[in-house]
């Protein structure tokens, strides 16, 4: 039930962004530009299956940066889940899932 | 120079990175092979950086997708859609060119093309797929894939593996045959597999599949094992290496697949082969004594021949997987350090992930993830995460995977073709 409500509140701006500049315009400490930035590249891991059509998988475009870090963090502090998003969100650092919802979560619907 | 370039386009957006902002003519990225891997990295370029000239050279107006093609070998799916055109990137300003690439010269920096053309690039991404190693299972050649089809490239061999399957008698002998690591699709044989047996058991009960296995051990291998007991026990059989599954021979002619001590007469026969990347990866001098492509992991750019960058299943990428999943991703990855080496950025290492489910009946599936770093001069699997769909699955875990998998398969063929 739990994983399932999670699972719904994960999604895709990735995919969404196509027709704009995913993530903020403001370059990073190396002069690039937010989509060539590692939170760029991080964030790319999710939009493969995260799309605004989904039925199953949940869609990210409507989300908050705040609902996609939490989303991301509870699927890495439970220790017994199973589901997809368990076993891939214990790969990532808090920084790492910090960056993931900052980029996503900038996406505005 | 550079530093005042750096410091100039610290002020600037995105869009005013690529060399055309400072009166040069667009920096030209060649992208070979519209499949998962080429298609994402050329709609990619020209999202995060639209002053590229970007091009795609695929042979084929239509990609026909490897994946969900077990199921339409399995009777449950129409090939229909399998198939995809290259309307996204051709909506997101990604030229495209039909042609079969011949040649490519790292050197000079040009494509050569099948009706002679030339083409230049500033960097190349080859995303060449697989081809089969002809020969390398005796007895295994083109000719031999009519009666015995691989069905390892989605198309024509589908098609004709699921003609023969529905044409078998009642009571007949499928011998399928599994290859040694690596080659595309880990868990694809044993999906299909599944899905052949489903069909068996449904349509054509007294008949049997034998899986002859050139290894013992096979991705979700427990999974596998477990569905083929509780759903087929009395249709499908899989003899591993050490149980002499390992094929030596086989004869297209008598439709004879022999192993070290016994030989089998087979109704249907599909063989998976032994793999290697591409041909046109073998040209462009990127591919090594293996057969497949050596990259440096956080670039994507071939060890062997500066400028050219390889993704998907032409690469030694392991422990990623030959998949779908990984070559779209490996595509985004790839388009953003090709964007940053244009804007005279280094490459930056990342996380990559990948995710593949595979099909055990038509509303069940399981799943295999995994989750890479590249920074360390090669991909590594990060310790503690990823893993299979679990053993014991919760109530309707098996089906929930299954809808996982519909709503994955429609959302990265949008993202690399629609």
């Amino acid at each position: 039930m739990i994983v399932r409500r999670l699972t719904a509140a994960i999604s895709v701006a990735f995919v969404a962004g196509c027709g704009g500049e995913p993530g903020d315009a403001a370059p990073r400490a190396d002069g690039a530009p937010s989509s060539l930035s590692r939170a760029a590249s991080l964030a790319a891991a999710c939009s493969g299956c995260h799309a605004a059509t989904n039925e199953s998988i949940a869609r990210l475009d409507d989300l908050s940066a705040e609902a996609i870090a939490a989303a991301l963090a509870e699927y890495k502090a439970d220790a017994v889940g199973t589901s997809v998003m368990h076993r891939l969100a214990r790969g990532y650092a808090d920084a790492d899932i910090a960056l993931i919802a900052e980029y996503l979560g900038a996406e505005e619907p | 120079m550079r530093l005042d370039r750096r410091a100039l386009l610290a002020g600037l957006p995105a869009a005013a990175f690529a060399p055309a902002a400072f009166g040069q003519t667009a920096a030209k990225v060649a992208v070979i092979g519209g499949g998962f891997g080429g298609a994402t990295a050329a709609r990619t370029l020209k999202r995060i950086a639209p002053e590229l000239d970007v091009t795609l050279i695929e042979a084929n107006a239509e990609y026909l997708a490897c994946p969900f093609s077990n199921l339409v070998l399995g009777g449950l799916r129409d090939m229909a859609g399998q198939r995809f055109a290259y309307a996204g990137p051709a909506r997101d300003g990604v030229h495209l060119v039909q042609a079969r690439a011949e040649a490519v010269d790292a050197a000079a920096k040009t494509i050569t093309l099948a009706d002679g053309a030339a083409l230049s690039y500033d960097r190349l991404i080859l995303s060449p797929g697989v081809d089969i190693r002809w020969g390398a299972l005796a007895g295994y050649d083109e000719a031999a894939a009519e009666p015995m089809p691989h069905a390892w490239k989605a198309g024509p061999q589908t098609a004709l593996l699921r003609r023969q399957l529905n044409a078998m008698a009642d009571g007949g002998l499928v011998v399928m045959t599994a290859p040694r690591a690596p080659y595309r699709c880990p868990p694809g044989p044993y999906e299909r597999a599944s899905l052949i047996a489903h069909y068996l058991k449904t349509e054509k009960p007294a008949s049997k599949l034998l899986i002859l296995d050139a290894k013992d051990d096979f991705s979700k291998k427990p999974l596998f094992l477990q569905a083929w007991s509780e759903l087929y026990p009395d249709t499908l059989e899989w003899r591993g290496a050490s149980a002499d599954g390992r094929v030596s021979r086989v004869d297209p002619q008598t439709m004879t697949i022999e192993t070290d001590f016994e030989a089998f007469q087979a109704d249907v026969a599909n063989i998976i082969p032994p793999q290697k990347a591409s041909a046109i990866a073998e040209r462009a001098g990127v591919a090594d004594a293996t057969g497949w492509c050596p990259i440096d992991a956080v670039s994507f750019e071939s060890t062997l021949q500066p400028g050219v960058h390889v993704i998907g299943d032409a690469t030694i990428a392991a422990p990623m997987p030959k998949s779908a999943f990984s070559a779209n991703l490996q595509g985004k990855i790839c388009a953003i350090q090709v964007a940053r080496l244009l804007a005279d950025l280094p490459a930056e290492p990342t996380l990559l992930a990948n995710t593949c489910y595979s099909f055990v009946a038509p509303d069940a599936a399981v799943s295999v993830s995994g989750v890479y770093a590249n920074g360390a001069g090669a991909f590594a699997e990060i310790p503690g995460a990823g893993g299979v769909s679990p053993l014991i699955p919760e109530p309707g875990g098996r089906a929930e995977e299954a809808a996982q998998a519909r709503d994955w398969y429609a959302a990265i063929t949008a993202e690399a073709f629609g």
